[in-house]
């Protein structure tokens, strides 16, 4: 269930009107879409492209995380594919962040695990199914201490974000990385309505706590190096997949933020549910709909069970294929 | 953007749930009866129409019968402006029975149905129904079709005390996030893009068309198969003003005001440079009836400014195949067509002069062997002197003062062989290079420059205007000029490379520029 989430307006506290909640529905809703052998593609045409697409992935990205009792194992197949010697960070349960390399993989009672050295004569044996997320990969080499890390405090939970997550799910969400979903648009744009864009939440005892959309969607380049993330945030003008870690078989949505993006790219990111945000007052707005309207013939003959009230002047399609 | 954005983004949903437009027709029988008469005639003459006699007849009444339509002017203005066009129009037929005996009637009768306008000058309803309908609101805009008629607008909102009700805009304006209390279209619906009703930004919108234009407003579907809401869907409502069931014209074809290609043909066929002189170029047509010719070479690019990136990416450099209608070009205005040189020539300093004299001395003699001994000829010379790639397009293309020089010496090499200057290649190739990244530095430089400016300027009154200035340099007597891109021509023209980025009127009876 999606949280009551409040914004002000000179400084009085609104609700988050249906617009708003349209949005975080299709996410939240697509979150529990499964992708098999078909994925779901979904196109909107909007007065105005605003928030849109940063309220779809927050409403998949949290209700994803929320439910998510899943095991990760792309990213476990990932780690296993690594070499010995790799440096990684490794997050604790503390919310401590350390540093290592890979010194080997090992099993244990069914169990695979990774053995990462913290110090020159300290090896850990970290579970993998449990623990991936929270193995991530070091952009630079690593010098280990010979002796002791003290940890790196990665990140203290904001009241925002613990009003959100579950205490027992609080820790794994913010030492823990993954890619559940990008967003390819206008970068700035983007991270001023994630990022600078308060909105609040309302505490037990009624106080308005603020935060924004990226302490939910974590999005990679918008959070620094070597912090987790739960997403990624793509301009639509420097799309080169190459470029990014992102592919195919790391993340379960992508959001098309505009014409552009999609047209440009529309034909990566095959594997995983898409959903497009047009922007009616857009330049390329006829050019992207003619383009779905001809990927529509592809479809599948298996419905998108969506229940969502449409807001004025939106208008939506919803349809599978093949992957 | 700032944090109401989010407000604005709600305001935009809430405030349209129920839009209600209103088409009012305007009638004016004077005005009717030249209009009709106009396309009458337009219909009679059917191709014959874009013979010069009956183009330069045609054009300025099809100016005026479409200014009328679209904005309201002075009383001063219209009386002007219309007087001209009549003593030109009565004077243009003078041999008409002579001429076209069949049309010629038909022809003068135009020209008295405007006389007829002309003598009632100061009624105009158009005018009347704009006053009523803002009069009693606290706030409208008006969306005028051509930002060339928007300063003439303002000027009647003054006069007629509308100015603190009162707010002009051009369509494109309309795709920010702003809401309105009231808007008021000039002209029919299909003048406008469609997100402006699919995408209101007010939920009371009118329409304010003269009878004789027809105007169907329908709303479709954009998606083949559009999802089925679990809700109630907004509502728009159309009202209109009755009808008339007399003839109508169809509001596209008086868009259709001159047939530009047809305009250009006719220009560039006046084009006496010689062949070598000639490179293709594609015609882009600008808001107030300009053109400017845009380099179609393999690889050549040109300066825009797209308004929907981002920032940071609104200043590009793009082949002519990507330039779209809504962006805007940069074209140099004064100080000659090539803002790139003058920039250069000051990272160049003192060596500029001497550098610029080396290049032009061994076009100039390239030239002159091409002149005794023919394309053709020449490039198999070259090729025998070690060219890889001589061929007549590279051979045009080096001659061409658009061009530096070869991108590798060893065709260098080849031209200065070709012209006897062996001894001084590697001095001439010194140079060369020096030029190249003078115009390399210069592009980053004017970028960067332009970037600032555009970051600074009022990006609201650019969409307004459709042009915009901009100073390079502070020694540079010319500048560049941002002009709204209307339309692209599909099929590129020969035209003598001087022509290049000069920014051509195609009519000089346009109707206010």
């Amino acid at each position: 269930m999606l949280p009551e989430l409040y914004y002000k307006y000179m400084n009085e506290p609104n609700v988050l009107p249906d617009w708003a909640y349209f949005f975080l529905q299709i996410g939240s809703q697509m979150a529990s879409e499964q992708i098999q052998d078909e994925r779901c593609v979904i196109a909107i045409a909007v007065p105005s492209r605003h928030f849109a697409a940063a309220l779809i992935a927050f409403g998949y990205v949290y209700e994803r995380v929320r439910g998510s009792n899943c095991v990760d194992q792309t990213r476990i197949d990932m780690l296993l594919n690594q070499d010995i010697g790799t440096p990684v960070y490794v997050r604790s349960n503390d919310g401590k962040k350390y540093k290592g390399t890979i010194e080997g993989f090992s099993t244990m009672m069914g169990k695979s695990y990774i053995d990462i050295r913290t110090t020159g004569n300290q090896v850990r044996s970290v579970p993998l199914e449990s623990h991936a997320s929270r193995i991530t990969i070091a952009e630079r080499d690593i010098s280990l201490p010979k002796y002791k890390q003290t940890g790196q405090q990665a990140e203290i939970p904001t009241p925002f974000l613990n009003s959100l997550i579950k205490e027992s799910q609080i820790i794994d969400y913010i030492v823990g990385s993954s890619y559940e979903s990008a967003i390819i648009g206008n970068r700035s744009q983007l991270q001023q309505e994630i990022c600078d864009e308060p909105f609040y939440v309302k505490s037990q005892n009624n106080r308005f706590l603020q935060g924004n959309l990226q302490e939910i969607l974590r999005m990679r380049s918008f959070s620094g190096l070597n912090k987790s993330y739960k997403s990624e945030c793509i301009s639509s003008n420097s799309i080169d997949n190459k470029q990014t870690d992102i592919s195919d078989h790391n993340i379960s949505l992508v959001v098309f933020d505009g014409a552009v993006g999609f047209i440009k790219s529309n034909h990566l990111w095959l594997q995983c549910h898409q959903i497009v945000v047009l922007d009616r007052c857009e330049r390329q707005f006829p050019d992207a709909v003619q383009l779905i309207n001809d990927n529509y013939a592809y479809r599948t003959e298996s419905d998108v069970n969506l229940k969502l009230k449409i807001p004025p002047h939106i208008e939506m399609m919803a349809y599978r294929e093949l992957v | 953007m700032n944090s109401s954005d989010f407000h604005n983004v709600s305001r935009l949903y809430t405030s349209t749930k129920d839009v209600e437009i209103t088409q009012h027709y305007v009638a004016n029988a004077i005005l009717r009866e030249f209009c009709i008469q106009l396309y009458s005639l337009e219909n009679t003459l059917g191709e014959s129409a874009e013979q010069d006699y009956w183009r330069d007849f045609l054009i300025p009444l099809k100016r005026i019968r479409f200014g009328l339509s679209a904005a309201i002017f002075t009383t001063d203005y219209r009386s002007s402006r219309i007087g001209d066009v009549l003593q030109g129009s009565k004077q243009h037929l003078k041999h008409c029975e002579k001429l076209y005996p069949n049309e010629a009637n038909l022809a003068f009768s135009v020209v008295s149905y405007l006389q007829n306008v002309y003598d009632q000058v100061s009624d105009d309803p158009l005018k009347d129904r704009l006053y009523q309908l803002s009069e009693a609101c606290d706030s409208t805009v008006w969306v005028i079709k051509e930002s060339r008629f928007i300063p003439d607008v303002e000027l009647n909102i003054d006069q007629l005390g509308l100015e603190n009700k009162v707010t002009v805009l051009h369509p494109r304006q309309l795709r920010q996030l702003k809401m309105y209390p009231r808007i008021i279209f000039i002209g029919p619906s299909r003048w406008f893009p469609d997100s402006a009703f699919t995408a209101p930004r007010s939920a009371d919108m009118h329409l304010v068309i003269y009878d004789w234009i027809s105007d169907r407003l329908q709303f479709s579907n954009v998606f083949d198969q559009p999802f089925k809401s679990s809700g109630r869907s907004n509502k728009t409502t159309i009202r209109r003003d009755k009808i008339s069931n007399e003839t109508s014209i169809d509001p596209e074809k008086m868009l259709i005001l001159t047939n530009k290609l047809a305009t250009i043909q006719s220009k560039i066929s006046q084009d006496q440079s010689s062949d070598y002189d000639k490179i293709d170029a594609v015609s882009v047509f600008l808001e107030r009836d300009w053109v400017v010719f845009v380099d179609a070479t393999e690889n050549a690019k040109t300066l825009i400014i797209d308004l929907e990136q981002e920032t940071e990416e609104r200043i590009q450099r793009i082949p002519v195949a990507e330039i779209h209608p809504g962006s805007f070009i940069l074209v140099r205005t004064g100080g000659g067509a090539d803002y790139i040189l003058p920039v250069a020539d000051r990272i160049l300093g003192n060596e500029a002069q001497k550098a610029r004299k080396f290049q032009r001395n061994w076009k100039q003699l390239l030239r002159q062997y091409v002149d005794r001994h023919n394309l053709f000829e020449t490039s198999i010379e070259l090729i025998d002197l070690g060219s890889d790639i001589a061929n007549e397009i590279n051979l045009r293309n080096w001659m061409s003062p658009r061009s530096i020089s070869t991108r590798n010496y060893k065709d260098f090499l080849a031209i200065m062989s070709l012209i006897h200057l062996e001894a001084n290649a590697e001095q001439y190739w010194s140079y060369m290079k020096k030029i190249n990244n003078a115009h390399r530095r210069a592009g980053y430089e004017i970028r960067d420059l332009l970037l600032e400016q555009v970051r600074d300027a009022d990006i609201d009154l650019l969409q307004k205007q459709g042009k915009m200035d901009f100073k390079l340099d502070e020694g540079d007597e010319g500048g560049i000029t941002a002009f709204r891109v209307e339309s692209v021509a599909t099929e590129t023209v020969a035209i003598s490379y001087s022509q290049i980025g000069q920014p051509i009127e195609l009519d000089t009876t346009v109707w206010r520029e």
